[in-house]
């Protein structure tokens, strides 16, 4: 579903990402693990072209990206994302948050838009949250409305960067398991996390990333029973400590 | 007489004149704010205009160029006295054969002015969002027109609220340099009354508490709009049930 190849990422001082080449399928939950500064981030975010590669291709379904407005606005409607801190549209409700894009994006007219957003809202469990502003709303629930913000959408794919980071602990898990849920529903979830219970649990694909490479990429089981290098192996214990 | 008194009785003579002043003064403020707001988003929208790597070399330098001039606009503008404006503009256009009346070029130099100082208030409240704001909008597939229109612009515009309300008070006080080239605002009239009754210190003190007067009545209406916009949200927060996880 998506291709990346032979893909390099250089902000200026030396690449973040080093020759990266990997698939994702259809249907697939991926979770991209690494030390902070293995470029597990700009990773995820040359997907959707917010960050412009130096080098190298991404592919999404049979179109290559290129970095001309109409490709990107196309893709990215199919590719959402799910960022660290959120990112609402403060000046809106949780419904206008969610419906501004299918309305401006897809079209629709405002009833339809706003009932996919209610929709996705009720499915991210705050339908008692419609019309508050983010301002008002905890951090576990200002993430749920981002995530329903991308599910009224109606992606193909959802790009998770680091969702839980920015959270207080007791928020957490709220946010996990509605990912959880929506991996359930065999939905295409690529998500960058330091939650490796959350990983054990969902994921059906762990990547592995240090120093700008992919060091394993693996199935998730096996990824975590039997890392196979030293530096994985390192990482997950740290984690566990 | 007693100073007071004199004051008094230059008051009950020439009350007409000033509110008549006061008038021209409040509307030249408050249309003055509204254009140069107009003009102010007319010029940050070709300053922050999207230039894109693969656009056609004539288009990317037409739009850097059109960015530029607004910034000399703005340098222009702050960096001259309003009342060497309002001499330029007024006398420069009569020279040139355009005749234009008082008010209007009046109203003119100040939403130009204006215009300059809320380019720079806009400029800062656009920056002051975070780079997430538009990453999310790009992200959903907006273009950057939608992103800068639907999402950045307004929220810029609502953090600034009080700066427009500032200038606005800037203003009313600031029109009275328009004197010098005819305009009969408050400032204009106070002069007027002066010269007739010779009452100088009296005429102009007299103006001062008008302009205080006005200026601490417009300070609390402004208070009280911006309190009604954060009740706005308040009462969308107490009419939620506070249910659900």
């Amino acid at each position: 579903m998506i291709t990346v190849e032979n893909l390099l990422k250089d902000f200026g001082q030396g690449p973040i990402l080093k020759d990266v080449n990997l698939t994702f399928k259809e249907g697939e939950v991926t979770v991209i693990m690494g030390p902070s500064g293995s470029g597990k981030s700009t990773l995820l975010r040359c997907l959707n072209f917010l960050e412009i590669p130096t080098e190298g291709q991404v592919m999404f379904e049979d179109i290559t990206l290129i970095e001309t407005p109409a490709i990107l606005q196309a893709v990215r409607q199919e590719v959402a994302m799910v960022f660290q801190s959120f990112y609402l549209f403060n000046h809106m409700t949780a419904l206008e948050n969610c419906s501004l894009a299918p309305r401006k994006v897809l079209g629709l007219s405002k009833e339809v838009a706003s009932q996919r957003a209610e929709d996705a809202l009720v499915e991210v469990g705050l339908k008692d949250f419609l019309h508050r502003l983010p301002k008002t709303l905890s951090g576990g629930q200002k993430q749920r409305v981002a995530i329903a913000r991308a599910l009224a959408m109606k992606p193909k794919v959802i790009l998770f960067d680091e969702p839980t980071s920015a959270l207080d602990p007791e928020n957490v898990q709220e946010v996990l398991q509605t990912i959880a849920a929506l991996a359930a529903k065999k939905m295409t979830l690529i998500v960058v996390t330091h939650e490796m219970g959350f990983a054990k649990k969902v994921a059906d694909r762990v990547i592995f990333m240090d120093e700008g490479n992919v060091v394993e990429d693996a199935k998730a089981h096996s990824f975590f029973i039997a890392p196979k290098t030293e530096r994985a192996r390192n990482f997950i214990k740290n984690l566990s400590y | 007489m007693s100073f007071l008194g004199r004051m008094t009785a230059l008051f009950i003579e020439g009350y007409p004149l000033l509110i008549e002043g006061l008038r021209s003064t409040l509307l030249l403020a408050i249309f003055g704010t509204l254009f140069g707001l107009g003009i102010g988003l007319i010029l940050i929208t070709v300053q922050k205009l999207h230039v894109m790597d693969q656009e056609p070399f004539f288009k990317k330098t037409v739009k850097k160029f059109n960015a530029q001039l607004t910034k000399m606009y703005v340098a222009f503008f702050r960096g001259t006295p309003m009342l060497v404006q309002a001499m330029v503009f007024y006398y420069g256009l009569n020279q040139m054969g355009f005749r234009i009346g008082f008010y209007a070029a009046g109203l003119t130099v100040v939403s130009l002015n204006t215009a300059a100082y809320l380019t720079e208030v806009l400029k800062a409240g656009l920056n002051g969002l975070d780079v997430g704001q538009s990453e999310a909008a790009l992200s959903l597939g907006m273009t950057h027109g939608q992103t800068y229109r639907l999402v950045l612009l307004p929220q810029a515009l609502k953090n600034m609220v009080p700066a427009i309300g500032n200038e606005l008070i800037v203003n009313i006080k600031d029109t009275a340099v328009l004197s010098v080239i005819g305009v009969g605002e408050l400032f204009y009239m106070g002069r007027a009354l002066a010269s007739r009754t010779f009452l100088y210190t009296e005429a102009f003190v007299l103006v001062s508490i008008v302009y205080l007067i006005t200026v601490l009545v417009m300070v609390e209406l402004l208070k009280r709009i911006s309190r009604l916009s954060d009740k706005d949200a308040s009462r969308l927060l107490n009419s939620q049930s506070e249910v659900g996880v």
